[in-house]
């Protein structure tokens, strides 16, 4: 029996149990970027629960699985991309002739339609991509750095 | 059982004391909306049915207008995207700025002590 920083590792039920709960958790924290406009929520409420499957990753699966799993480089640029749609779509009221983060783009769809907030909605999914990418990017590097000093991760993989 | 524990859970109960007198206290005051009349869902589903008679200035200002100015139906997202989105540009952009911070102080870290391993 092992056990690391007072978590058992390799348990058959944790491993099961983050198997089971991950698709919910990924679905529930894309529901609420999704709807955020029309319902309770958000971009960063939705980003930071996706990010934290992360953690779940880690729990069941060591933090080296964890690191090849995911590219961190990646997710790394993606933020700066996130941050840079939600500006460029901030310049879209300047560009139609009103202030900065105005609404435009609201006539196609009814009340209550996902989509119907027009830049609103679209400002939300960047927001969410960014927080999203930034927080698992932020979860990943403790990950690899303060937890995955270990040298006895081999003596588990064995 | 110690000096030191006896003050902790001395110092714990009188926390719990605290706690529970502000609990009973607050509990008379009544809830601050009534959730009885309150139908969340309907309001959702129908924002337009709302009744927004009593509220006043920028409150009644910004709930009125906001249908035909935004169309979004949840007006908390209408105000953080648009009447103030330069709020969350810098609340996103501070984000930005502590992750970075963090990846320069662990990123040292790391590569210090993938060096001490060899």
């Amino acid at each position: 029996m092992k056990f690391k920083n007072g978590i058992k590792e390799k348990n058959i039920i944790v491993k099961c149990g983050a198997d089971a709960i991950m698709p919910f958790s990924l679905m529930f924290g894309f529901y609420i970027i999704c709807f955020g406009t029309i319902s309770p929520g958000g971009g960063f409420q939705g980003g930071v629960i996706v990010a934290a499957a992360c953690i779940l990753l880690y729990l069941a699966y060591g933090h080296k699985t964890t690191t090849t799993a995911i590219n961190e480089e990646f997710i790394r640029v993606n933020e700066a991309i996130g941050a840079v749609l939600y500006v460029l779509l901030g310049f879209c009221g300047l560009f139609i002739g009103v202030r900065f983060c105005e609404n435009v783009f609201y006539e196609f769809f009814n009340i209550g339609d996902p989509l119907s907030a027009g830049t609103i909605t679209y400002m939300s999914y960047a927001v969410g991509y960014k927080v999203l990418t930034g927080v698992g990017f932020l979860l990943l590097l403790m990950i690899g750095t303060l937890i995955g000093g270990d040298d006895d991760e081999e003596e588990v993989e064995a | 059982m110690s000096k030191k524990s006896l003050i902790a859970l001395i110092c714990a109960v009188l926390i719990l004391a605290v706690g529970v007198y502000a609990m009973i206290v607050t509990a008379g005051f009544g809830p601050t909306y009534a959730p009885n009349q309150l139908d969340a869902a309907a309001q959702y589903s129908a924002p337009e049915m709302y009744d927004n008679s009593e509220l006043d200035g920028v409150a009644k200002a910004i709930v009125n207008s906001d249908l035909d100015k935004t169309k979004a139906a949840n007006v908390v997202s209408a105000i953080v995207f648009d009447y103030r989105g330069f709020d969350t540009l810098g609340e996103s952009f501070i984000l930005l700025t502590a992750i970075s911070g963090a990846h320069v102080i662990l990123h040292s870290r790391k590569k210090k002590r993938e060096e001490g391993k060899q």
